[in-house]
C-alpha cells in the first residue's frame, strides 16, 4: 500500500508519493497540487474543502481557514450551525487530499508522513495525530518541515554543509540550522514565530488601504474579506511587477492604486524586522555566526516575496537557495521521506538526529536570601535546542512535609512556571520530611515522548510519568461524535468542483465589478448555469471553456 | 577533551574537523540511537572535538607533546590539543586617530590579575573586568578579542559585581571602554544576561558625562561617531569652557538618540533646546538634531505630517536647496521624496521624510526670513513655541551678548554657518540659474573594493575591524557634490564612520560631513538603516576613506554616476543585494567586476 506524503500547511496543503523513482505530487479534482486549507459549507449543508471554498470565503458564506495556527487550542470555528475544532477542521482537509490520492492511486491510502512545524509544541503535533486519524490515517511519522525541506532539496547527499531554513507560510515562521555530513542530517537548532506568515504582509496591505485611503481604523468583516482577497492579488502580483495599478473595488466604489515595491517594503517593514528573532536565536543557541552557513534554503509560498528574499540576502549577505517551488519544497519531503521510511537499506544511508524545539523541567519553590519561598519557580531540566534522545537527571530537595509530592511538568522558555505550557503532573506517593533528597529524570525519545521518573531517596518510593505526542488521546465518544460531523464532508465529483469553482470565480467577479462588466458577468454566469442545467457534456465543456477565457481577461484587466 | 572522549568518538585524537565528522557518522551508525547515554555520551564527544579543532586552529597551535599525531591523516599538519583562550601578551596598539591627545597612561591591563591564562567557558569574568579596566587607547583590540572569543558567562553575581565597577569607572580614561560593553550587553552580549541592568548603567554613565572632562568626551565621540569634533570648523575658536560645554551637549544628544531606552527619548526636546541655544549651530549638530526629530516622529498624527507635507509642496522645484534637501533626505531614509510621499501608519512607518525634510528646510534657510517663515508653518509638535525662538534668536539672528568678546565670536560663528551653508546649497555658485550644477556629463560607473571587513557584533561575525576603500580612479567629475551611502549591517551598536581627515584638504575637508544612520533606534531593535556621508569631490580624487564596520567581506561597492544630477549614489552591489536596474547591471558586467573577488 502506498504511504503518502502530507504537508498540511496554513494555507494550502499538498499530498504526494514516491512512485519508485521521483516523488509525485497529486493534484486535486481542479488539477492544482495545492489544495486550500479551507473548509466551507454548501447548500445543502455539505462540507465542502479546498478552492470551491476558498472562493465562498469572498462571498461572505461560512468558511474557516487558517485553524492550522490554532491547533492544539481550544478555539472552534462555526461552521453550518455545528462548532468545528482546528483538528476536525484539519480532518478535512486530510480527507480531502486522501480522496485525491485514492483517486489518483487507485487504491486506499492508509499510511502518511505529515510535515508539521518544527517549532510546534506537544500539544499541536498531538492535534495533527489527532486529525490524522479522524481522517482514517496512520500516521508513520510526523517530519519537522525544514528537515523535509532539506531532503527536498537533496542536502542528506551532499557533504559537510550547515544550511539554515527559512520556512515563512502563510501563518508560521520557522527557522531551522541543519547540518548535514556523511548521511547524518542534524538539526541544531530551531527557532520560530507562530503567529508570522504571508498573510500578514496582506494584512499589512489591507491595513495601510483601510487608514491611508479609506480614513478609517477599521472596516466591517464582510468589507475586510473582500479587501482581503484583492490586496492577495496584489501582494502576489508584486512578486513579479515592481509596480502594481489595482482599483480596489469595495462596496461598489473603486479605488484606483498605484503600489510599488518599495512602499510595499516600507509597509512590511516591522514585519521583515521580526524575520530577524528567531533567526538569530538560532544562530545562538547554536553558537554559529553567518559565516559559518554554507546555505540558505526558502521555503514556504510567502518567500515568493522579492522583499522577502531581498531581507534574507541582505540579512545573510548571499542569495538564498529558492531553486525548488518554495510551496511544494515541503510536501516533496514529506513525500521522500516515505520512501526513506519504507525502504531500511536507504534508513540506514541517512541518519537524520533531532532536538527538543522547547525547554523541559518542572516547577519548583525557590528560597530567597531572606529565607522566604517564592513559588511557581521554573527549574528547566531538558533545555532547549538539546540533541535528543536524552535523559537527564536532577536532583532536587522537599520543600516542606507530607504524604504525596507533586512534579508539575511544563514546557517552554519563562521562568514562571505557570506561564509556560503544562503537560502532566507527576504525583509522588511518599511519606517525606523537609529536605529530603528527591532525583527527577527526564528522558526525551525521538518520537517526542517524555518520560518523566521520579524518586524520593530517603524512602525509596518511585513514580513515573509518560508524556507522549497522543498522550491525550479522545476518548471513543468524543472519536465518535467528531467522525460524525465529518459525515457531512463531500467530495465533489472532479467535473461538479469545476463548474462549482468557475461559478464562485464568477460570482467574485461579480462582486468587484460594476457596471457593463458586470452585466457581462451576469450575462455569462446565466449561461453557464443555463449549460449546466441542460446536461450536455459537450456544452458545457465549450461553456466551461469561454468562462475560464473571460475571467483571464477579466483578471488582466483587474490587475 | 579526554582520551574516553576520543574512545567513544571511534578516532585518534586529531584536530581534522573533517576526520571527527566522519568517525561521528561513523559511530552514529553504530549505537543505539534510542538510547539516551550512548547518543549522548557520543555527541558530547563530537561536540568537544569539534570544539577542540576549532581552538587549535584558531590558536594556530602546534601539536601537544602528550598527543600522538594522527595516523590516518598522512601528511596533515601536527594535531594539538585544544588550547584555552589566552590573553597572555598584551595586544597590539591600536592606532590612535592623529589628532587625538593620547592622555592614557601606560596600559596597565596586562599586568592586572591573570587575563585568562587559564580561563575556561562560564568560568568567571576576570577578562571582562580587566577588559572594562583598561585604558582607553587599548580598548578597541581587547573587546574585539573579548567579543571574537564568543563566550558565555553564566555568572550573574559577577556581572551585577562588573556593572558596578563600571558605574565607578573613570570615564576620563574608560569611557570608550565602558560604554562599548554597556552597549554590547545591551545589545543582547553575553545572551541578554544582564540586558537591563546595562540599560540601567547606560543611563547613569550618560548622567555622570555631564561631569567629564573634555578629553574623554572628545575620545568618546571620536569612538561613537566616528568624526573628529571640529575636524570641519577649524576656525573655529570658542573658549575651552563654551566648547566643552556646548560638546557635552552634543554628546549628551547623541546619546539619547542612543539610548535604549524610549523614555529616554522624551529629554530630547529639551537637549536640542540647550543645543540650539549653544554657540554653535554646524551641519553636523543638525542632522543630530533631525535624528532627534525622526526620532519624535513616530508618535506624531497622521493629519500633522500631511499639513508639512502640503507646506513643504510650496518649495519651488528649482530651488537649489530642495534639491540639497531631497539628497538628505533620500540618503536619511532610502526614501525619495515624491508627490505622493508616504504617509505614517504606525508607529515605526514612515513619517521619515516629511519630517526630515522639514526640519532639515529650516536648518538650511538661506536667509532669515526664509528660515522664519519655514519655522512658522512648522506645527507645534515638531517645534515647541519656546525652541523656535530660542532658534530664531540664536541661529538668525545676532543676539544681545553681554560682552563684547562673545558678540564678535559669535557673528563669525554665524558667519560662518551662513558661508557654508551657502556654499553646500550653491556648489557652483554664481550660476545660479542651473537647477543642477554637477559637472557629471555621463553616466558612469566607479568601483571601489572592499577587500576586508569583519563586524563587531557576535551575531554578524566575531570582530570588528577596519574595512578600508582605497581611492577611487581620478575623477571625470571633480566638482560634483558626491553623496555615499551604505546599507550598514549591524543590528546593534553603531560606531560610526571613520574618516582620515588627512586625505582631506582645502575646501574638501571643509564640505565633508557625517552622521549617524538615521534611525538609531530602530537599530537596536534589529532594523537595518543606512550610513550615510558625503563630500564634494576635488580636482584629483574622491579620496580614500575607511570605516569600521560595512556590509560584506569582498564584496563591490559601484558608485553610480548619474547625469543631470548633482548627486552621485553609491549602492552596495552583489549578489542578492539591491538588484540595479538592467542597464547598471550590463554597465557592471561590460567592467567585468569579479563577483567573488
Amino acid at each position: 500500500m502506498t504511504v503518502v506524503g502530507i504537508d498540511l500547511g496554513t494555507s494550502n496543503s499538498l499530498i504526494g508519493y514516491w512512485d519508485g523513482t521521483a516523488v509525485q505530487l497529486i493534484p486535486n479534482s481542479l488539477g492544482s497540487v495545492l489544495t486550500p486549507s479551507v473548509v466551507g459549507v454548501d447548500d445543502d449543508g455539505g462540507l465542502v474543502v479546498g478552492a470551491v471554498a476558498k472562493a465562498w470565503q469572498y462571498q461572505g458564506r461560512d468558511t474557516a481557514a487558517e485553524f492550522k495556527r490554532q491547533m492544539g487550542t481550544a478555539k472552534t470555528y462555526r461552521l453550518g450551525g455545528h462548532d468545528y475544532s482546528p483538528v476536525e477542521l484539519s480532518a478535512l482537509v486530510l480527507k480531502a487530499l486522501v480522496a485525491d490520492a485514492t483517486r489518483a492511486l487507485g487504491e486506499p491510502v492508509q499510511d502518511a508522513v505529515i510535515s508539521v512545524p518544527a517549532y510546534f509544541n506537544n500539544q499541536q503535533r498531538e492535534a495533527t495525530i489527532q486529525a490524522a486519524r479522524l481522517a482514517g490515517l496512520t500516521v508513520q511519522r510526523l517530519i519537522s518541515e525544514p528537515t523535509a525541506a532539506a531532503l527536498a532539496y537533496g542536502l542528506h547527499r551532499t557533504n559537510a554543509e550547515q544550511f539554515l531554513v527559512l520556512d515563512l507560510g502563510g501563518g508560521t515562521f520557522d527557522v531551522s540550522l541543519l547540518d548535514m555530513f556523511e548521511g547524518v542530517v542534524q538539526v541544531k537548532a530551531i527557532a520560530g514565530d507562530n503567529y508570522l506568515g504571508g498573510h500578514d504582509f496582506t494584512r499589512a496591505l489591507c491595513q495601510d488601504f483601510i487608514t491611508n485611503t479609506l480614513g478609517v481604523q477599521s472596516v466591517e468583516p464582510a468589507q475586510w474579506v473582500k479587501l482581503y482577497a484583492q490586496f492577495d492579488a496584489v501582494k502576489q502580483q508584486l512578486s513579479t511587477d515592481e509596480t502594481v495599478t489595482p482599483t480596489i473595488t469595495l462596496d461598489e466604489t473603486s479605488y484606483p492604486l498605484t503600489i510599488d515595491r518599495a512602499r510595499f517594503a516600507a509597509l512590511c517593514a516591522p514585519l521583515l524586522a521580526r524575520l530577524q528573532g528567531p533567526i538569530t536565536r538560532v544562530m545562538r543557541d547554536a553558537g554559529l555566526t553567518l559565516s559559518d552557513i554554507d546555505r540558505v534554503l526558502l521555503v514556504g509560498g510567502a518567500t515568493r516575496m522579492p522583499v522577502v528574499r531581498q531581507e534574507v540576502a541582505r540579512l545573510f549577505r548571499r542569495l538564498p537557495d529558492v531553486s525548488l517551488e518554495p510551496d511544494q519544497v515541503v510536501a516533496q519531503g514529506a513525500s521522500l521521506q516515505t520512501q526513506l521510511e519504507s525502504d531500511p537499506a536507504l534508513e540506514a544511508e541517512l541518519i537524520m538526529t533531532d532536538v527538543a524545539a522547547y525547554t523541559l523541567g518542572i516547577e519548583t519553590v525557590a528560597e530567597d536570601a531572606k529565607g522566604q519561598l517564592i513559588h511557581d519557580v521554573f527549574a528547566p531540566i531538558i533545555e532547549r535546542n538539546t540533541p535528543i534522545p536524552i535523559s537527564i537527571t536532577r536532583t532536587f530537595t522537599a520543600a516542606g512535609r507530607g504524604r504525596t509530592i507533586e512534579f508539575s511538568v511544563y514546557q517552554g522558555e519563562n521562568p514562571q512556571a505557570s506561564a509556560n505550557l503544562h503537560i502532566g503532573t507527576l504525583t509522588l506517593q511518599s511519606r517525606h520530611k523537609v529536605d529530603a533528597p528527591l532525583t527527577v529524570r527526564f528522558s526525551y525519545d525521538v518520537n517526542g515522548v517524555l518520560l518523566v521518573e521520579a524518586e524520593d531517596q530517603t524512602s525509596g518510593a518511585k513514580g513515573e510519568l509518560v508524556i507522549t505526542q497522543d498522550a491525550q488521546t479522545l476518548d471513543q465518544a468524543a472519536i465518535d461524535a467528531s467522525l460524525k460531523k465529518l459525515e457531512a464532508f463531500k467530495v465533489l465529483p472532479k467535473d461538479r468542483a469545476a463548474n462549482q469553482f468557475l461559478l464562485a470565480q464568477l460570482a467574485r467577479a461579480y462582486e468587484a465589478h460594476t457596471g457593463t462588466v458586470r452585466a457581462t458577468i451576469q450575462s455569462a454566469m446565466v449561461d453557464f448555469r443555463s449549460a449546466l442545467d441542460g446536461q450536455d457534456p459537450r456544452e458545457i465543456a465549450r461553456t466551461q471553456q469561454a468562462v475560464t477565457a473571460f475571467l483571464a481577461q477579466l483578471d488582466g484587466d483587474w490587475s | 577533551m579526554t582520551a574516553a572522549d576520543w574512545t567513544t568518538l571511534g578516532s585518534a585524537p586529531t584536530t581534522d574537523a573533517a576526520a571527527i565528522r566522519r568517525a561521528y557518522a561513523k559511530r552514529l551508525r553504530e549505537i543505539d540511537r534510542h538510547d539516551p547515554t550512548a547518543f549522548q555520551a557520543l555527541t558530547q564527544a563530537y561536540r568537544a572535538a569539534l570544539q577542540a579543532a576549532q581552538d587549535a586552529a584558531s590558536a594556530g597551535a602546534s601539536a601537544p607533546d602528550d598527543v600522538p599525531p594522527d595516523e590516518g591523516q598522512a601528511g596533515d599538519p601536527p594535531p594539538s590539543a585544544p588550547q584555552p583562550p589566552t590573553f597572555a601578551s598584551p595586544p597590539a596598539a591600536v592606532h590612535p586617530p592623529a589628532w587625538a591627545p593620547v592622555t592614557d597612561p601606560a596600559p596597565t591591563w596586562a599586568s592586572a590579575a591573570a587575563p585568562g591564562t587559564t580561563w575556561k567557558p562560564g568560568d568567571s569574568l576576570t577578562e571582562a573586568v580587566a577588559l572594562a579596566e583598561t585604558p582607553l587607547v587599548d580598548w578597541a583590540t581587547q573587546f574585539d578579542q573579548f567579543i571574537a572569543a564568543g563566550r558565555y558567562f553564566s555568572d550573574v553575581t559577577g556581572w551585577h559585581t562588573l556593572l558596578h565597577r563600571l558605574r565607578q569607572a573613570d570615564l576620563d580614561t574608560q569611557l570608550t571602554g565602558v560604554t562599548r560593553l554597556l552597549a554590547w550587553l545591551t545589545a543582547g552580549g553575553n545572551g541578554g544576561l544582564i540586558a537591563p541592568a546595562a540599560q540601567a548603567a547606560i543611563a547613569d554613565t550618560l548622567e555622570r558625562l555631564d561631569a567629564t572632562a573634555l578629553p574623554a568626551a572628545r575620545e568618546w565621540h571620536q569612538q561613537v561617531v566616528g568624526v573628529p569634533p571640529m575636524a570641519y570648523v577649524p576656525a573655529l575658536t570658542l573658549p575651552a569652557d563654551e566648547q566643552a560645554e556646548w560638546y557635552r551637549t552634543r554628546l549628551r544628544l547623541y546619546g539619547l538618540l542612543n539610548a535604549p531606552d524610549a523614555t529616554a527619548q522624551d529629554a530630547l526636546p529639551a537637549v536640542c533646546e540647550q543645543l540650539l541655544a549653544g554657540p554653535l549651530i554646524d551641519a553636523d549638530t543638525a542632522i543630530l538634531l533631525a535624528g532627534a526629530t525622526l526620532m519624535l516622529a513616530p508618535r506624531l498624527p497622521v493629519d500633522a505630517l500631511a499639513v508639512i507635507e502640503a507646506q513643504l509642496a510650496k518649495v519651488a522645484s528649482t530651488d537649489p536647496a530642495r534639491q540639497l534637501i531631497e539628497a538628505y533626505v533620500a540618503v536619511m531614509t532610502g526614501t525619495q521624496l515624491t508627490a505622493s510621499m508616504p504617509r505614517p501608519t504606525t508607529a515605526s512607518g514612515m513619517p521619515v521624510p516629511a519630517a526630515m525634510y522639514a526640519f532639515i528646510s529650516m536648518v538650511f534657510a538661506p536667509t532669515t526670513k526664509a528660515a522664519e517663515k519655514l519655522w512658522r508653518q512648522l506645527p507645534r509638535w515638531l517645534v515647541p513655541d519656546d525652541l523656535r525662538r530660542w532658534v530664531i534668536r540664536h541661529v538668525y539672528e545676532l543676539p544681545r551678548p553681554k560682552s563684547r568678546r562673545r558678540k564678535v565670536v559669535l557673528r563669525w560663528i554665524v558667519l560662518l554657518v551662513l558661508i557654508r551653508g551657502a556654499s553646500m546649497l550653491w556648489p557652483d555658485s554664481g550660476d545660479t540659474s542651473a537647477p543642477t550644477p554637477s559637472r557629471v556629463t555621463e553616466s558612469s560607473v566607479a568601483r571601489v573594493h572592499v577587500p576586508q571587513v569583519e563586524f563587531h557584533d557576535d551575531f554578524f561575525g566575531p570582530a570588528a575591524q577596519v574595512g578600508r576603500i582605497e581611492t577611487l580612479d581620478a575623477d571625470p567629475h571633480a566638482g560634483s557634490q558626491v553623496i555615499l551611502w551604505a546599507y550598514w549591517a549591524s543590528h546593534r551598536t553603531v560606531s560610526g564612520v571613520a574618516f582620515k581627515p588627512e586625505l582631506f584638504t582645502g575646501t574638501a575637508l571643509a564640505q565633508m560631513q557625517t552622521g549617524p544612520p538615521s534611525q538609531l533606534k530602530q537599530l537596536t531593535d534589529g532594523q537595518w538603516t543606512s550610513l550615510w556621508f558625503h563630500w564634494s569631490a576635488t580636482d584629483k580624487q574622491f579620496g580614500a576613506y575607511e570605516w569600521w564596520t560595512s556590509p560584506t567581506t569582498g564584496q563591490w561597492f559601484v558608485v553610480r554616476l548619474q547625469p543631470q544630477s548633482a548627486t552621485v549614489a553609491a549602492e552596495l552591489y552583489g549578489p542578492g543585494w539591491t538588484p540595479l536596474a538592467a542597464t547598471d547591471e550590463r554597465r557592471l558586467r561590460e567592467q567585468a567586476i569579479p563577483s567573488d573577488p
